[in-house]
């Protein structure tokens, strides 16, 4: 679990404080503001931009929650901003995007959040079968293509993988409700 | 959400969407919230998945050294305004641009200077503190009366300042350049970490405090790993140390020209005060150190501190001038006697 910082922790601690915070999140903010920007120059300078902001309205601002779901909450409307500002897309895209954000702060679950909980759950999936499963989901391969790949036959393969997600279930239990629907992999 | 469903939602994520998807997806994300949640949610795991860009190439200590000098330009701007305001209660604060002014002449005048290490020394007057960076970005709060030394750029085996009298050191991390502080007797090694160090030229004994991290402290010999919190005492008389758990907070208090006790004797109260205003404190009635006091003092002058200890303490003092030929001895003498 990732520590918490709050506003008052900011003003209290100062500098230190702000450095601690910047290191915790930067870089998940800014690869949150990649979902909305393609471009990562941009997405750093929007990110570093609301880091100075928080600073110089940390006696001014009045946030009771985490610091993370306030900068979290800036990014996207920063972004959503920029979008609709610079006529990047289409309405469409845009209604997708504001979809895509369509659950609150706390609920974002941001790149080292999951990253740590995939990696700490496929640590404990059997080697053959881990290897499998990311040739599919990481690599994007198909069925026949790994089984091809490692010569073994392709109902090998979907057992292997089937195994994954049974180990992946219990160990992410939430996420992986999701994960799976998503996948379109068969379940057996 | 269906299989139909969520292979359009893969298609779309992955950029490969027909219009029949985007449609799809459209009909059943504005179905409900609950539907648009549960796409919110793959979009989590989808980017954590395959982040937009390689999470490699984010470099966060180099976008932190970008801020945080932006936000000291921003700082500077605004501590000159401030600067005119002090000015006008504490006389003794014209010092500190002094002081910071020799030392940008010195190193001025030192990075012409081609010779293998080139050192900078910046001494604090009595009473006022100055924050400098050093080379590797590391921050340094010197207190008052206080000198440290460092070369003006660190070398291949490692960082090294020497230090009389206290500073607050905030070191930028490095494993494999550790950072070290030594005194006349007490040498403290750190990668990177937090911690103040309080080795006053006529003081037997150097304190070392921990704020964050980890430290080694090598006492003449005697060695010891610090974690925050500790606060080590180390009496360079007759080499002995000793270890309390206390607030880091209070010993650091003095970067923000505060002077904090908290149930201290008043022994360590007169010590204190005769460190930071350079003054000689001779208690006349030993009856008076057991007691013990409890203040925050902020930019207070001496004699404003002294009547408040009177007034609440069972003392009385007197004030004499010191006639000590050393330029650098205190130039106050000052005796305590109980009430």
């Amino acid at each position: 679990m990732k520590e918490t910082i709050t506003l008052a922790d900011l003003r209290k601690g100062g500098h230190e404080t702000f450095s601690r915070l910047f290191i915790l999140h930067y870089r998940d903010l800014v690869l949150y503001a990649g979902r909305y920007l393609p471009d990562q120059e941009a997405c750093e300078d929007i990110v570093q931009d609301i880091f100075l902001k928080i600073w110089h309205l940390r006696d001014k601002l009045d946030i009771a929650v985490p610091l993370r779901s306030y900068l979290v909450g800036a990014v996207k409307n920063r972004c959503l901003n920029e979008i609709k500002h610079r006529k990047l897309t289409s309405d469409t895209t845009i209604e997708f995007l504001s979809w895509m954000s369509a659950r609150t702060e706390e609920e974002t679950v941001l790149y080292s959040e999951l990253g740590e909980r995939l990696h700490a759950a496929l640590g404990k999936v059997p080697p053959p079968c881990r290897e499998a499963f990311e040739m599919n989901r990481f690599k994007r391969m198909k069925y026949q293509e790994i089984a091809d790949m490692l010569g073994v036959s392709k109902r090998t393969v979907e057992s292997r993988i089937g195994k994954t997600l049974a180990i992946l279930r219990v160990e992410l239990k939430d996420f992986l409700m999701i994960l799976l629907l998503f996948s379109g992999i068969p379940l057996w | 959400m269906n299989e139909r469903i969520a292979r359009a939602a893969a298609r779309y994520f992955a950029g490969e969407a027909t219009p029949e998807d985007m449609a799809m997806l459209t009909a059943w994300l504005e179905e409900n919230t609950e539907n648009a949640r549960e796409f919110a949610g793959m979009a989590d795991i989808e980017f954590a998945v395959r982040p937009p860009f390689d999470p490699e190439g984010i470099d966060t200590d180099a976008a932190l050294g970008r801020t945080i000098s932006v936000m000291h330009k921003e700082e500077r701007k605004s501590r000159r305004v401030r600067f005119i305001r002090i000015l006008e209660h504490a006389a003794a604060v014209l010092f500190l641009p002094l002081a910071l002014l020799s030392a940008y002449l010195l190193s001025d005048k030192m990075e012409q200077d081609e010779s293998a290490t080139a050192w900078q020394t910046v001494t604090t007057p009595f009473r006022t503190n100055t924050c400098l960076e050093l080379p590797d970005g590391s921050k340094v709060w010197l207190n008052g009366g206080s000198t440290i030394r460092y070369p003006l750029s660190f070398g291949k085996d490692g960082r090294s300042v020497s230090l009389t009298g206290e500073a607050y050191f905030e070191v930028e991390s490095d494993k494999s350049h550790p950072f070290i502080v030594q005194t006349r007797n007490v040498k403290v090694t750190a990668t990177g970490t937090a911690f103040n160090v309080d080795a006053f030229r006529n003081d037997d004994i150097v304190s070392v405090t921990m704020v964050r991290g980890v430290v080694d402290i090598d006492m003449k010999g005697k060695t010891l790993r610090m974690s925050p919190g500790d606060r080590v005492s180390f009496n360079q008389r007759v080499n002995t140390y000793s270890i309390t758990r206390s607030d880091p907070e209070k010993w650091c208090a003095w970067r923000n020209g505060r002077i904090i006790f908290e149930n201290d004797r008043l022994d360590y109260v007169f010590h204190r005060l005769g460190q930071l205003y350079n003054v000689e404190f001779t208690v006349c009635d030993p009856s008076v150190d057991k007691y013990v006091y409890h203040a925050v003092f902020t930019d207070e002058t001496l004699p404003e501190i002294l009547d408040m200890l009177s007034i609440s303490a069972p003392i009385r003092y007197e004030i004499t001038k010191s006639d000590s030929p050393d330029p650098a001895a205190p130039k106050q003498h000052i005796r305590v006697y109980g009430k």
